[in-house]
């Protein structure tokens, strides 16, 4: 998996994406993750974002917006007073993953078109319950992420690399749906042989 | 007399075998019927396949192919071995029928109108739950429904909670849970709860198989107590715990490392 790690992190920085950048902040807060895989950092800019102004209120899973997701990890972030929202997103997220996870793709698509419209909002979601995850260390999160991860019109591991070439936002969220779960899973691998 | 039916998931469930011949043994209890579900249907099968995936194929292997084969001699007691030691010869539910003249309901889903209008008719004072998937509230409503949960709650409601409390190193929360199910998941009223020690476990199967007797013997002794009016039952709140869901196959092989490794330092403690 490592591999894999450097090859997608190779090409970020070979190639002109600038993922900074965007409002979406596909590869923000990463460096805790990226000093773990050993990776070379990259340009660095103070965390300067404001909170969007949206409003958070009745969380369900098809009232998700990209905005709502950069403010919800934003809140993460910057340790927000208000990130009880933050814990009731998470649970109602997880909640229609697992609950719906048989017929995910016609549930999303019934909602959300096109696909990769609806791609990237359910790669920005998992990306928002990852942070969740290691945030309260509640491993539901990862769990959800993980199956969400098997589906391949959401995740494409085989072709990550080719796929990062592209540079679009749903590349780099897969991206940053790799580092973070691997390195979740690392540190669980750590604990584990700290037992030992 | 007290009026038990009890619900089972297929004819082969040695959990609903032992069960019910461990609670016909009592005089004052008189078991109306056994509704079970047929194992043979293709709605279920694909909705279970489509959450668990390959494990329902083992499950299906185990219970309805290999059936007692499947346990293999263990240094702990299975449920094979509490049946022997019990004389519960019976292995099949309709058996109970040939021998102790005990009606065997089968259906497709536990919630099927010929289900609810024989209940109604046999006005049960509990049903004993032994698995078999949801329960609407219209059977729900009609009486009590007692269910062993393998897990403690409030802490751990939901699928796959012994793998939960493991991977969150919470062995505090291993064990079992008899409750009474209301329209949630898990979290009706609490009849009983027993912490189990698995320290000398090294497999989930291990301990899944070493709890089976020990799920025999707390769900008849609570049923009982319950219906005598020895145990109350005590509510329980939401914000005392969460709700689990079936475990990725990438967390499952953590927790089996987190098994093997606190096996491994308690031998070495021991030596």
């Amino acid at each position: 998996m490592n591999r894999l790690i450097q090859d997608c992190w190779q090409i970020i920085h070979q190639s002109n994406i600038k993922p900074q950048h965007s409002l979406y902040l596909p590869l923000e807060n990463l460096k805790t993750i990226i000093e773990h895989f050993h990776l070379q950092p990259l340009p660095s800019r103070p965390m300067d974002h404001k909170l969007p102004i949206v409003s958070l209120e009745k969380p369900a899973f098809f009232q998700l917006s990209h905005e709502k997701l950069a403010c919800l990890r934003l809140m993460i972030y910057q340790s927000h007073p208000h990130s009880s929202q933050v814990y009731e997103w998470a649970e109602k997220l997880i909640r229609f993953i697992e609950i719906n996870y048989a017929i995910f793709k016609k549930r999303i698509l019934g909602q959300w078109k096109p696909v990769h419209h609806a791609q990237l909002l359910c790669l920005h979601a998992s990306s928002f319950l990852l942070d969740y995850t290691i945030l309260n260390r509640d491993l539901r999160g990862l769990n959800s992420v993980l199956k969400l991860m098997d589906l391949k019109w959401i995740y494409q591991k085989k072709d990550l690399c080719s796929v990062l070439e592209t540079g679009t936002h749903s590349a780099l969220f897969q991206l940053r749906l790799l580092l973070v779960s691997e390195y979740i899973i690392d540190c669980m691998h750590f604990d584990v042989r700290g037992l030992s | 007399m007290k009026k038990i039916i009890i619900f089972s998931p297929n004819p082969f469930s040695l959990y609903s075998i032992c069960v019910t011949a461990l609670l016909r043994r009592n005089s004052n209890v008189e078991i109306q019927a056994i509704v079970v579900r047929k194992l043979l249907n293709i709605s279920r099968f694909f909705s279970e396949f489509r959450r668990d995936g390959n494990r329902l194929i083992k499950k299906i292997w185990a219970k309805a192919i290999l059936k007692e084969r499947a346990y293999s001699p263990k240094n702990y007691e299975t449920i094979i071995d509490y049946m022997n030691k019990e004389n519960i010869s019976i292995r099949k539910l309709g058996h109970f029928f040939k021998q102790h003249d005990i009606p065997v309901i089968e259906c497709l889903d536990l919630n099927d109108s010929h289900v609810l209008d024989f209940l109604k008719k046999a006005n049960p004072h509990i049903i004993v739950f032994t698995g078999g998937g949801l329960i609407r509230s219209n059977i729900l409503n009609l009486t009590d429904v007692l269910n062993c949960h393998i897990g403690i709650l409030p802490g751990y409601r939901g699928m796959d909670v012994l793998e939960w409390a493991i991977l969150d190193q919470r062995f505090d929360n291993v064990g079992l849970t008899v409750h009474l199910m209301d329209k949630g998941v898990d979290t009706g009223n609490i009849l009983k709860t027993k912490q189990i020690d698995i320290t000398p476990y090294e497999t989930v199967a291990d301990i899944r198989n070493m709890f089976e007797p020990i799920m025999c013997r707390e769900i008849v002794s609570t049923c009982l107590e319950y219906l005598d009016g020895k145990r109350k039952p005590y509510s329980q709140r939401m914000v005392d715990g969460k709700q689990y869901f079936k475990m990725h196959p990438r967390l499952f092989s953590l927790v089996e490392q987190k098994l093997s490794v606190t096996q491994f330092l308690k031998k070495n403690d021991t030596s």
